[in-house]
């Protein structure tokens, strides 16, 4: 079994879902399991008829407990098939007796009853497993899934039934009632001849739904063993390994200067070696004949990009056209064809007439008139605009909230309180000490105190120095030109690049903004 | 053989931007499941009215035959344009009926489907309706493909439960989408699949882990959480 090849897209799916991907499964092999079904069951008909003939029910009865051998072998042809492989070696003698004799007589009477038999029987068929061990496989993936195959039987049990008298009901009403069947005929067992056709319109039933039966109990059992095996997830990493060690192969050949094929081979060697090493266990092992694979798929990506692009790059896709002078979009290219006058001679005639009778004058006035009219028009539109406008208030009016400014900016503390009462003696102090960062700091902090609540500036608490500044800018009304700005600059230098500023410099600045902004 | 088509169950409706909507479309089992289901809910309701309709007599068998037509015709079609496309028996099963692109089906489209039951039912038991389902990609029976509805699995959300031992790791090298989550996939999985499958699969991804076995396996799953939001 080669991972690569199956015929499903992986993934971990509700067993609902994976109830309907089985449906979908049968659909597309359906034919030759519903024969792989419908022969043997027929053969095995004949050969109890052949016995029991004259006791048709005994003979659908024996049919009917041996489902689960004659379900065996539609499974493994459908196992083989969902790895694309064609079940081939199947049909002969031996491995067929084989398939049917495998751990038969348990699965004739303790386990016929089980209701889980189509997700059960893949143990049993595929993996081999019989009496302890398969107890154990069975009870490893039942969890989760179990009620879903129960659930599966019993739907299919009744659809089964339902086939044959479907058909029965669909012949009766296309025959209609002008034949009087009695309906009696299909139920009543020793009928003799009736009752095997009864019978085989049974076994119809049983044919049509086992390869839908089937394909959901083995997808189910596929669907668990992707969800505690992680096949999903092994083709995906399996995928990126290729991809990263092909990447790093790659790079080795462009790095080195050896014959970079043989370089190439080597590494990629290895890289696959190291993962058949790793993956004994899995069900897929690279082989070097994969890997030529990998990289002439590869290969083909890249010319097939190469291919799309170029395809995009040409009509109808790009259309290129050179116009050198203006025209009208939706340019008439040919006149439209003169209208049928077919009916409306009359008017012809009319408009004949009107010429004789030489009416410009009517004309005229009506032209007057319908200039009118759209004069009058207009004024009674205005008027009633202008009306509505004077009635109309505007928008409704809602005084602005007083706002209080932030007392935090850029973590910086600026409400009154958080600055000393008598700021002069507090800058002088630390430009005394040499503290720049202190004095300077107090007077960029009073600075925006100033501007935040005595002149109202809009600032935020999580502006930056330069949206503070910049929000200053914005009202010329301050008339600070740019001294926020100078400000603003010997503060960013001295708080982020430690560059002291001169004591005169920050003073002027000061003084003069606090004379601008005092209120 | 040749190579064909993945079978899967997802239906993909792709906007105009370009965005991939992908649903799983729900096929006959489940649907029929439902189907009984509402089936068992009207009949206790007939048997009610039944019982009470009984009781006036003749005016009362009227009413009886008039309220089962109703029920019989619009139970489906009030549930599922009233209640987000569920009836019952579909909440029950966690299906729901959307259009075909996805959006909620509006009471044309729900009436066409569910007054094409009488042909879905044709000879008997849905066994048209069957075939169409088993036919269409999509498991559309006829009432579907003639109102454009779709049968889908409502959402389940999957519980992000990790192991809160593993230290986030960050991805040593940049990883694909596809390779993101296939390993959240694995940290999440990593209790319904063997200790030894899960160093298997890690060492896979040796190129990205840069080690291996179980060391391999615990950096891969510390990525895993990583990318599931735990930075610590």
């Amino acid at each position: 079994m080669n991972l690569n090849e199956l015929q499903l897209k992986t993934r971990v799916r509700t067993p609902w879902q994976a109830l309907d991907v089985g449906v979908l499964m049968a659909r597309r092999w359906y034919r030759p399991m519903l024969f792989a079904w419908m022969l043997p069951a027929l053969l095995l008909y004949g050969l109890l008829s052949l016995v029991l003939y004259d006791s048709p029910a005994w003979v659908m009865l024996g049919v009917w407990w041996c489902k689960p051998l004659l379900d065996r072998l539609p499974l493994l042809m459908l196992s083989r098939y969902i790895f694309n492989e064609r079940p081939t070696g199947v049909f002969n003698g031996r491995s067929l007796l084989r398939l049917y004799r495998f751990d038969m007589f348990s699965a004739l009477f303790w386990r016929r009853a089980d209701l889980r038999r189509s997700f059960n029987l893949a143990v049993t068929v595929l993996e081999q497993q019989k009496g302890a061990a398969r107890a154990r496989r069975a009870a490893a993936l039942t969890p989760g899934s179990g009620s879903a195959a129960s659930w599966l039987t019993m739907v299919m049990l009744h659809l089964e039934i339902l086939v044959p008298m479907s058909i029965v009901l669909a012949l009766g009403a296309f025959v209609g009632s002008y034949v009087d069947v009695d309906p009696d005929i299909f139920f009543t067992f020793d009928a003799g001849f009736y009752a095997h056709i009864s019978n085989l319109a049974l076994l119809l039933g049983m044919s049509v739904i086992a390869p839908l039966y089937l394909g959901c109990g083995f997808s189910l059992y596929l669907n668990r063993r992707v969800e505690l095996e992680a096949w999903d997830l092994e083709l995906l990493f399996r995928e990126s390994y290729r991809r990263r060690t092909e990447a790093g192969a790659k790079a080795a050949v462009t790095n080195s200067a050896k014959p970079a094929a043989a370089g190439a081979a080597n590494i990629l060697g290895l890289a696959l070696a190291a993962s058949i090493g790793l993956g004994l266990l899995s069900p897929l092992a690279a082989t070097p004949v994969e890997a030529s694979v990998y990289s002439a798929e590869a290969a083909g990506a890249e010319q097939a990009r190469e291919e799309i692009r170029q395809i995009l790059e040409t009509p109808p896709f790009v259309i290129e056209q050179q116009v050198e002078e203006w025209q009208w979009k939706d340019k008439l290219t040919e006149a439209p064809e003169p209208e049928s006058l077919e009916g409306w001679e009359w008017l012809a005639d009319l408009a004949g007439w009107m010429d004789q009778m030489n009416l410009g004058w009517l004309f005229q006035l009506v032209e007057v008139l319908l200039w009118a009219g759209v004069g009058l028009l207009l004024f009674l539109l205005t008027r009633a605009l202008l009306r509505h406008l004077q009635t109309y208030n505007g928008p409704e009016y809602t005084p602005p909230q007083q706002t209080t400014g932030p007392r935090v900016i850029m973590g910086m503390e600026i409400s009154a309180g958080s600055l000393p009462d008598d700021m002069d003696a507090a800058v002088s102090r630390a430009f005394e000490q040499g503290d720049m960062r202190l004095a300077l700091s107090l007077i960029y902090r009073h600075i925006l105190h100033l501007l935040v609540d005595g002149r109202r500036v809009p600032l935020e608490s999580w502006y930056t120095e330069l949206e503070c500044a910049a929000a200053v800018r914005a009202q010329p009304e301050l008339k600070v030109d740019n001294r926020f700005d100078e400000l603003t600059r010997l503060w960013l230098r001295l708080a982020y690049a430690h560059q002291l500023p001169e004591r005169q410099q920050a003073e002027r600045l000061y003084r003069e903004l606090r004379e601008v902004l005092a209120v | 053989m040749p190579a064909s088509k993945l079978i899967d169950n997802q239906v993909r409706v792709e906007t105009p931007e370009g965005i991939d909507f992908v649903q799983a479309a729900a096929g006959p089992v489940p649907r029929i499941l439902a189907y009984l289901i509402d089936f068992g809910w009207r009949c206790l309701v007939y048997m009610v009215i039944g019982i009470l309709s009984a009781f006036i007599g003749g005016l009362g068998s009227g009413v009886f035959l008039i309220l089962t037509f109703l029920l019989e015709w619009f139970y489906p079609v009030f549930f599922e344009v009233l209640r987000k496309g569920q009836t019952p028996g579909k909440k029950a099963m966690g299906l729901r009926v959307v259009n075909t692109d996805f959006t909620p089906i509006g009471w044309g489209a729900s009436i066409v489907r569910n007054l094409l039951r009488a042909a879905d039912f044709f000879p008997a038991f849905y066994a048209t309706g069957m075939i169409s389902m088993t036919l269409t990609g999509r498991f559309q029976r006829l009432g579907d493909l003639a109102a454009g509805s779709l049968v889908i699995y409502q959402e389940a959300e999957r519980p992000l439960t990790v192991d809160p031992e593993i230290k986030p790791l960050m991805p040593p090298v940049a990883l694909t989408r596809e390779e993101r989550q296939g390993i959240v996939d694995l940290t999440l999985r990593s209790g319904s699949i063997s200790d030894s499958r899960q160093e298997e699969l890690a060492d896979l991804l040796t190129p990205v882990t840069g080690e291996s076995g179980s060391a391999g396996l615990s950096r891969l799953k510390g990525i895993g959480v990583w990318l599931l939001g735990g930075k610590k």
